[in-house]
């Protein structure tokens, strides 16, 4: 073979592929950001892209906003909107949601509302005790990519990267998941992105008797969830969330995720506690967490981790119209853990 | 923009494209396309940066104009002057807070210094001085695509006007060589491969170790060791790649750069180690710091000295922190202490064996000045280098992470006591495997320059050795090349600086 031919060759099939592999993006749109396709119920769609979208369609009558994991796209936007008393609430509600990408957002809406003269007046965020500090999905995944609006990467580079992804999985479930939305109706969560990979840790001689407890995998699997590497940057993250709806003069509403049993036995025993305590430092909040009566009966929920939507209309009761189940919901005053029950 | 990103993949056709169209109007316009495009390339960073190298190229011209113009009695004062004021840009982006800090006895801020600022410097600062020594009229042009010249511009190698100066003044050069294309694209794709099928797996490893000590959280010696190999074999994979890409890119342009890499964990003793480690680095420091000095003329004390100095001063110009001074004064006493050594032993040919305790000797100690490399502070090297030393804490000191070694853990494989004890919670039985797999890898397998038979401005071809495995345009290797790129290209997504860009 010849140099020329050998050049060609490996030259056109690089071509080849990237264009091969441009046309499959744009035509099954696994992520939705070519084309309106999010309403297909496609797991791979990045909410992040589709929920700045579906703000700036109605950004100017927009002065409140609900910022959540997936377990938030439980609350009816509208219900929101009337138990704050807001015009209009836009949903930030996205699988795997963090502080990491709430914090972005408002700051980007807040600069946005600016510059058209509106006012962003409240603000509810749901957090929850389990997923708080640990490895956030934000510019993580494909899915998990902030528009670059809100991250301030290149325009091109965004674009680029959904255009030349080789993502078979991502490719292989669009298809399947187009072939089958007129078949069934499945809420659109992920428990998988939910669950996130296990990266545990226990200080070391801190617990003596689970030191000599048997390697099992639960436990093993235990202190791996339990473990929170980035409590501290999401701390961080939160504290300059309040600050800012504080100087702009937002009210600000934060409460804390119910959680399954299931759940919530999942981690190391206290941990979930000591995260609470930690964010309880830099805020009040509403502890949706506790009640017995919720985290038992799987009646309530949609999986073990996603509450149905009649909890999220209670939660919304108890927080603004002092209604719903007095044992449902604390509300804990800034670095006064537990103190103040109303 | 790195040359691991989508961006790249688009620029680079376009940039050959626009090099090749032009050269068919006339060199000049070729050269300028394929400067602009250098530019662009600079510019993808942060846009308005890009005023920093036109000024450096133009300011540097004009001296360089000067310089000729001069009686030959006149020419080193501007030569100095020239040194001086590139040396003095330099110390005003990267050094100018570091400096303040030890007067104000404060930590230094991490200062935002200048894409490509301490290779344009170097490569400025080379071309000044050899003006001066061989005066040549060179067009601004040229020059100005002999400094921004993208595959090199970011972090070398620091190539010298000699080397690639008559390249650009060759009319051959301008028309495509298809030998140079298909070399190129395989040199290219070698070198990518190594980055992020090696350099890139390895990364998270080093960084939980090195972030941890960095945070004040306890790390056990087996930790500090791991990460220290790791991170040594990282960053030779991480530069040597992007230095092999870079010479990839070079050939498309039917242009030679020089070899920077030739297998240096490989060797023997730490002398060889900096012949062979970041070659063109090793090359400036020698010509324009450790000669003028007195190099090893003024007998062997001062010869010492010489080296000591000089290795500083590479220390530094790897950045403003402490940890560099120390990594070059390390490096300084390493190679003073070889020199010694040599002297004592003579002319002995060493052994199998001697040569085998060389190597486990020059690795190690390179992977302990790794560590103050990669700390992010003097404090932290110190535990680390503590911990590494045995008088790091106790297992029961130490944290517990199940996470990574899960599988080994649950099949009985090891013992949760044997993982706290050795690992703790930041290293881990998978990544001792893989800086295991990425060692053997760098012992073994021949280097992309081996494979390729790629020789430029080499200064010593004995390490290369025969494995009866060199590149030739063939079908097979065609073959390989495409699914090569195919693997790399379905692994594209995870961005990654390169780790010579911060320097």
């Amino acid at each position: 073979m010849i140099s020329k031919t050998y050049s060609i060759i490996v030259a056109a099939a690089c071509a080849a592929l990237l264009a091969a592999t441009a046309t499959l993006n744009v035509a099954i749109d696994p992520q939705c950001v070519f084309r309106a396709c999010a309403s297909d119920g496609r797991a791979t769609a990045n909410e992040r892209y589709h929920r700045l979208l579906a703000y700036k369609l109605r950004a100017v009558e927009t002065d409140g906003l609900l910022f959540s994991n997936s377990r938030g796209k439980a609350f009816d936007t509208n219900a929101v909107a009337l138990a704050l008393g807001a015009k209009h609430v836009a949903s930030f509600a996205v699988s795997a949601g963090a502080i990491t990408d709430h914090l972005p957002f408002l700051k980007y809406i807040l600069s946005d509302q600016a510059a058209h003269g509106g006012k962003i007046q409240k603000v509810l965020l749901l957090l929850d005790a389990d997923f708080f500090g640990t490895r956030p999905w934000t510019n993580l995944n494909l899915d998990s990519f902030l528009p670059p609006e809100v991250s301030g990467e290149s325009g091109l580079r965004f674009w680029l990267r959904y255009l030349f992804a080789v993502q078979f999985k991502g490719w292989r479930e669009s298809i399947t998941s187009t072939a089958r939305r007129d078949l069934t109706a499945t809420p659109n969560v992920r428990l998988a992105s939910l669950d996130g990979p296990p990266t545990g840790l226990v200080a070391a001689g801190g617990q003596p008797a689970q030191a000599e407890e048997a390697p099992t995998p639960e436990r093993l699997s235990r202190i791996s969830k339990s473990h929170k590497p980035f409590l501290n940057e999401q701390l961080r993250d939160l504290d300059e969330f309040v600050q800012l709806c504080r100087r702009k003069d937002i009210q600000l509403t934060i409460a804390l995720n119910p959680l399954t049993r299931v759940n919530s036995s999942t981690y190391e025993p206290g941990r979930l506690e000591d995260t609470i305590a930690s964010i309880n430092e830099i805020t009040d909040l509403w502890d949706f967490t506790a009640p017995e009566w919720l985290a038992e009966d799987l009646a309530h929920w949609l999986d073990v981790s996603h509450f149905r939507p009649e909890i999220a209309q209670v939660m919304l009761d108890r927080m603004f119209a002092n209604a719903g189940p007095s044992d449902f919901g604390r509300f804990r005053r800034k670095a006064e853990s537990g103190s103040l029950e109303r | 923009m790195l040359f691991n990103s989508y961006e790249f993949i688009l620029f680079l056709p376009l940039a050959l494209a626009a090099h090749f169209l032009a050269a068919r109007w006339s060199i000049s316009a070729a050269v300028a396309t394929t400067t602009i495009s250098s530019l662009i390339f600079y510019a993808w960073w942060k846009p308005p940066f890009v005023v920093l190298p036109i000024a450096s190229i133009v300011l540097n011209y004009w001296l360089a104009s000067r310089i000729l113009a001069s009686p030959i009695a006149e020419r080193r004062p501007l030569v100095l002057a020239g040194v001086a004021a590139n040396v003095l840009v330099l110390a005003y982006f990267k050094y100018f807070d570091f400096i303040l800090s030890i007067f104000e006895q404060r930590s230094a801020s991490v200062p935002d210094v200048p894409l490509a600022l301490s290779f344009t410097t170097f490569v400025q600062i080379a071309f000044l001085v050899e003006l001066a020594r061989h005066p040549e009229k060179v067009a601004p042009a040229k020059y100005a695509m002999f400094v921004a010249f993208f595959p090199h511009l970011i972090a070398g190698p620091i190539v010298r006007w000699s080397e690639l100066g008559p390249q650009l003044d060759d009319r051959g050069r301008y028309r495509i060589n298809w030998d140079n294309v298909a070399l190129g694209l395989t040199i290219f794709l070698l070198g990518l491969a190594k980055k992020i099928l090696l350099a890139d797996q390895l990364s998270p490893h080093v960084s939980l170790v090195f972030d941890a000590a960095a945070a004040g959280q306890p790390i056990g010696a087996a930790a500090a060791w791991g990460a220290s190999i790791a991170y040594s074999l990282q960053l030779f994979f991480d530069f040597s790649a992007y230095s092999d890409m870079a010479v990839g890119l070079g050939l498309l342009f039917n242009l030679r750069l020089p070899v920077n890499f030739a297998a240096p964990l490989r060797s023997t003793s730490i002398i060889d180690l900096w012949r062979r480690w970041h070659i063109s680095l090793s090359r400036f420091l020698r010509d324009f710091i450790y000669v003028p000095l007195g190099g090893g003329k003024k007998g062997g004390l001062r010869q010492c000295a010489n080296l000591f100095v000089t290795m500083l001063i590479g220390g530094l110009w790897h950045g403003a922190n402490w940890t560099f001074i120390a990594w070059g004064a390390f490096h300084g006493a390493l190679l003073t202490l070889n020199h010694i050594w040599r002297l004592l032993r003579g002319p002995v040919r060493p052994t199998m064996i001697g040569r085998s305790v060389g190597w486990l000797l020059t690795f190690a100690a390179f992977a302990v000045g790794m560590t103050m490399f990669r700390a992010a502070n003097i404090e932290t090297a110190g535990s680390l280098l503590q911990a590494m030393a045995g008088f790091g804490p106790g297992a029961s000191d130490v944290n517990f992470n199940p996470a990574p070694d899960f599988w080994f853990l649950r099949q009985g494989y090891v013992s949760e006591e044997f993982v706290r004890t050795w690992f703790g919670a930041h290293w881990s039985i998978s990544a001792t495997l893989l800086t295991a797999a990425a060692l053997a890898v760098m012992l073994l397998v021949p280097d992309t320059m081996e494979l390729t038979n790629y020789r430029e401005n080499e200064p010593h071809s004995d390490w290369r050795r025969s494995y009866g495995l060199t590149w030739t345009p063939s079908a097979a290797w065609c073959a390989g090349a495409v699914v090569l790129f195919a693997v790399l290209f379905a692994r594209l997504n995870q961005f990654t600086e390169f780790l010579y860009y911060q320097f």
